[in-house]
């Protein structure tokens, strides 16, 4: 498809930043898990990974778990964690 | 004399002279009462003169004769009055004792008015005073009572603090039976709202925790009764635990330190700095009004738990759905004012702090705890907030005497989050205690990176602190034990901590130097942190051509004048982090820009090239959009020939489509495709979807059929219902055409030739 400017802006977007490639991919691979599946991440260049921002605190609750503490720039956006596995069964 | 009436005795702050006393029998008192007043103290009834009367109030040789059977709570009593200046209405006299815990004083008063010992006075104009229709209906009390002069002088030196201690009615040593303190319960607060702010507590669809999750939230509370231990693991099958952690959810709940998300309790991270690191008064305050608004923890549902030791009724009471607290709201704040008027120093018996309350406002009471539906007398009722809410607010000392009496006090903290009177001297001096040369030297930073802090000299906002960075490994009576670990100080870090912060201020707390390794493992640990950033929300902006983007983002950087954060992530893209939705506004009318909000309705971004391959605009295509064309195709390397370079193309892959939309596969696709192709997905490639993955659409050719088209549908019914037609081997095609085997031509033509039809077979060969 043809668009009528060239300039695109995309507006509520969380950018997460790496200081290397290789943080990157290590990152990546903390967020291989099924439980990320239904998120919206794009890799940018080599060093970043942009998404919706309303995404932003699932992928932060991910990489807490598995012990990342990222820097936070901003206040994250709430979010309902749709996504979140719910690996304990109700109590009988 | 004669001048001299009875109101003349009113507002004046002095004991009855002799004088007064002579009137007050002459013409305050009538005939009646003197009689009854000389029969009371011995006197000849038919005989006796004012000058008698006033003669055995005044006697200072017989007082103590007269004291005589006079009990330590009566003497207190005159004391009181005496302190008062000799005088004070029967009323208010009742309520200062009952608020200093004497309890119901209503008979030991009117036994001293029968002993002489207080002499009502007249309201002012009234004359011919009747004693004994006064003690009679109890009215003693609306006068002011006033001791004599001789009386006033043996009670002067009394001190009016003295407490229910001093009536002997409890004696020995006191043993505590429910330890708390309200610094124990704020630990507890800080320690279950940390667990939480590292993971929610998840809840049943019952609200009542989940017990897996609840375990790990509440290792290492410290319990009702344990001094100063934590208790791990915790038993989740005993109810006084459960509801003991239910109590803490709900105070953390009403404190606004963790909030209802779904089926989660979570940790409000704003709102735990805010009341951790505020001064101690500010938070008593807090504490006391969330105690008195608490509405998922009910202290009478508490209190009959822990008497039956049963569960399994009280399963509501554990649910953070059920506001079981909520009707009490009422009935807890009159306790709670009641309180606050109270003047208890030192120990009291409980059972006279109850009758404090029950006795103030017994009918609002009452009120109160019939609209909240709860069938419990108000005794009962004081009870449980005295037992259950303030004894685990670590407001209230529970303790009893060697000779078991159970008797209550008031922490120096929980006078002060109550605001009683003279507790503001020992509070401050308990605030002063922590607050004595600051609270430097109140831990110690060992090389190994655990941190022993002593609780009794650390400020709570420290250990608020030390929460953030490090983990909690070990608590006993006086002293908490932490570790610093990659990961708690990273998380420090991600709350706004720094490496330089943290070591300042172990530097400053620290009673010794804070060790080079743990220094130095700071610096990399933050060098670690700051490898991955969050950038939590802005725009991104995207070109195809790079020079113009440059251009673009120059006049942009210009305009924002330092208000903002650009990050340039390629040559065709830049990230901004900006307030000013203004500028960005003009921006986007300057440049004609397409927007991509992903907040609002996606832009169209998809076209199809080929069967089933499509293409997207690399720079103007959402992230949405491009994260599910990965998930459900396959990206070319090269574009198909005659396409454009400048986009990405995507080959759709059924196997993948199934796997991304298992069930209704072909639903799901067309409606993903629907929403991003301008003008909706091509009959041609919907077929070829559906196709794939449902069945392949069936198609019948026929040869050697005439169709047969009637005027209208009803026409059509009518044709079709003839029997002759039956044999025709018609087929209806929509509502007015049939066709039929060429075969059959003449037979059709006799049956319209025999109801009527008129026909052009002019096309039929």
């Amino acid at each position: 498809m043809s668009l009528k400017s060239s300039l695109v802006v995309h507006r509520g977007v969380a950018l997460v930043m790496c200081e290397s490639s290789a943080i990157l991919e290590e990152t990546l691979r903390a967020l291989d898990s099924s439980s990320l599946s239904q998120l919206h991440m794009q890799r940018l260049g080599d060093r970043a990974l942009a998404m919706p921002a309303y995404e932003v605190e699932i992928v932060r609750r991910a990489l807490e778990e598995r012990g990342i503490y990222p820097k936070i720039v901003g206040t994250l956006e709430e979010s309902s964690d749709s996504s979140k596995e719910d690996d304990e069964e109700e109590d009988v | 004399m004669r001048s001299t009436r009875p109101e003349r005795f009113r507002g004046q702050s002095a004991p009855l002279s002799l004088r007064e006393l002579e009137t007050l029998f002459e013409r305050g008192y009538d005939t009646g009462s003197k009689r009854f007043l000389a029969a009371v103290w011995g006197l000849d009834p038919d005989h006796v003169t004012a000058e008698q009367l006033s003669g055995v109030l005044a006697d200072r040789e017989h007082l103590e004769k007269r004291l005589e059977g006079v009990v330590s709570l009566q003497q207190i009593a005159l004391g009181h009055v005496a302190s008062s200046g000799g005088r004070l209405r029967g009323e208010s006299l009742r309520r200062e004792l009952l608020l200093r815990g004497f309890g119901e004083t209503t008979e030991s008063l009117r036994d001293l008015v029968e002993r002489g010992l207080l002499v009502p006075l007249p309201s002012p104009g009234e004359s011919e005073f009747d004693i004994e229709k006064l003690l009679e209906h109890e009215n003693f009390l609306q006068h002011e009572l006033a001791v004599g002069e001789a009386v006033y002088e043996r009670f002067s030196g009394f001190s009016s603090d003295v407490g229910p201690e001093a009536l002997g009615t409890f004696s020995g040593a006191i043993r505590e039976t429910a330890v708390s303190s309200i610094e124990s319960l704020e630990l507890n607060l800080l320690h279950l709202t940390s667990a939480l702010s590292k993971e929610a507590l998840r809840l049943n669809k019952s609200g009542t925790p989940n017990r897996r999750s609840l375990g790990r939230a509440a290792a290492g509370i410290v319990l009702p009764g344990q001094s100063g231990l934590a208790s791990e693991p915790l038993d989740l099958n005993d109810p006084l635990q459960l509801d003991y952690l239910t109590f803490l959810l709900a105070l953390s709940v009403e404190l606004g330190l963790v909030e209802l998300d779904a089926y989660h309790l979570v940790a409000v991270p704003g709102a735990m700095e805010k009341y951790f690191t505020s001064d101690e008064l500010r938070r008593d305050r807090q504490l006391l009004l969330a105690i008195q608004n608490v509405k998922y923890w009910s202290e009478i549902k508490s209190l009959a738990l822990s008497k039956n030791r049963s569960r399994l009724p009280a399963g509501e009471q554990f649910s953070q759905f059920e506001a079981t607290g909520e009707p009490l709201i009422g009935a807890r704040g009159y306790v709670f004012s009641v309180l606050k008027r109270a003047r208890l120093e030192g120990w009291t018996p409980l059972d006279a702090l109850v009758a404090l309350c029950a006795s103030l406002d017994r009918s609002y009471l009452t009120r109160v705890l019939a609209r909240s539906h709860e069938e419990i007398e108000p005794e009962d009722y004081i009870q449980t907030v005295l037992r259950r809410a303030l004894v685990w607010m670590g407001f209230l000392q529970l303790g009893e005497s060697e000779d078991g009496m159970e008797l209550a006090r008031f922490h120096a903290r929980g006078r002060q989050a109550l605001g009683i009177a003279s507790a503001a001297g020992e509070g401050a001096e308990s605030s002063a205690v922590a607050g004595a040369g600051g609270p430097t030297g109140c831990m110690i930073v060992q090389p190994n990176f655990e941190i022993m802090v002593f609780l009794d000299a650390a400020p709570l906002e420290v250990i608020y602190f030390l929460y953030r960075v490090g983990v909690r490994i070990g608590l006993s009576d006086r002293m908490a034990t932490f570790r610093l670990t990659a990961e708690s100080v990273q998380r420090g870090f991600s709350q706004g901590e720094s490496a330089a912060g943290v070591r300042e201020r172990l530097t400053g707390l620290s009673h010794t130097p804070v060790p080079d390794s743990v220094a130095f493992q700071l610096d990399d640990w933050e060098r670690v942190h700051r490898q991955l950033q969050f950038f939590a929300s802005g725009v991104i902006l995207r070109h195809r051509d790079p020079d113009r983007l440059e251009l673009v983002i120059d006049q942009f950087e210009h305009d924002l004048g330092g208000e903002g954060q650009l990050i340039r992530i390629g040559p065709t893209t830049v990230f901004v982090m900006t307030e000013r939705e203004d500028l960005l506004g003009r921006l986007i009318e300057r440049e004609s820009a397409l927007v991509v909000d992903y907040l609002g309705t996606l832009p169209p971004c998809i076209s199809f090239v080929e069967p089933l391959v499509v293409q997207v605009d690399s720079t103007a295509c959402d992230f949405i959009t491009l994260s599910e064309l990965l998930r459900v195709g396959v990206e070319l390397d090269d574009p198909p020939e005659g396409c454009s370079r400048a986009g990405r193309y995507f080959a759709l892959d059924i196997a993948k489509i199934r796997q991304r939309w298992p069930e209704d596969s072909l639903d799901a696709v067309l409606e993903f495709l629907e929403q991003r192709v301008a003008g909706g997905v091509p009959a041609a490639q919907a077929l070829k979807l559906q196709s794939l993955l449902d069945q392949p659409a069936y198609a019948r050719l026929r040869h050697d059929v005439t169709v047969i088209v009637l005027e209208s549908k009803a026409v059509a019914d009518r044709f079709e219902a003839i029997p002759q037609c039956q044999e025709l081997e018609l087929e209806r095609l929509g509502d007015c055409s049939f066709s039929v085997p060429s075969k059959w031509l003449g037979r059709l033509k006799s049956v319209f030739d025999e109801v009527g039809i008129e026909f052009d077979d002019s096309d039929v060969s």
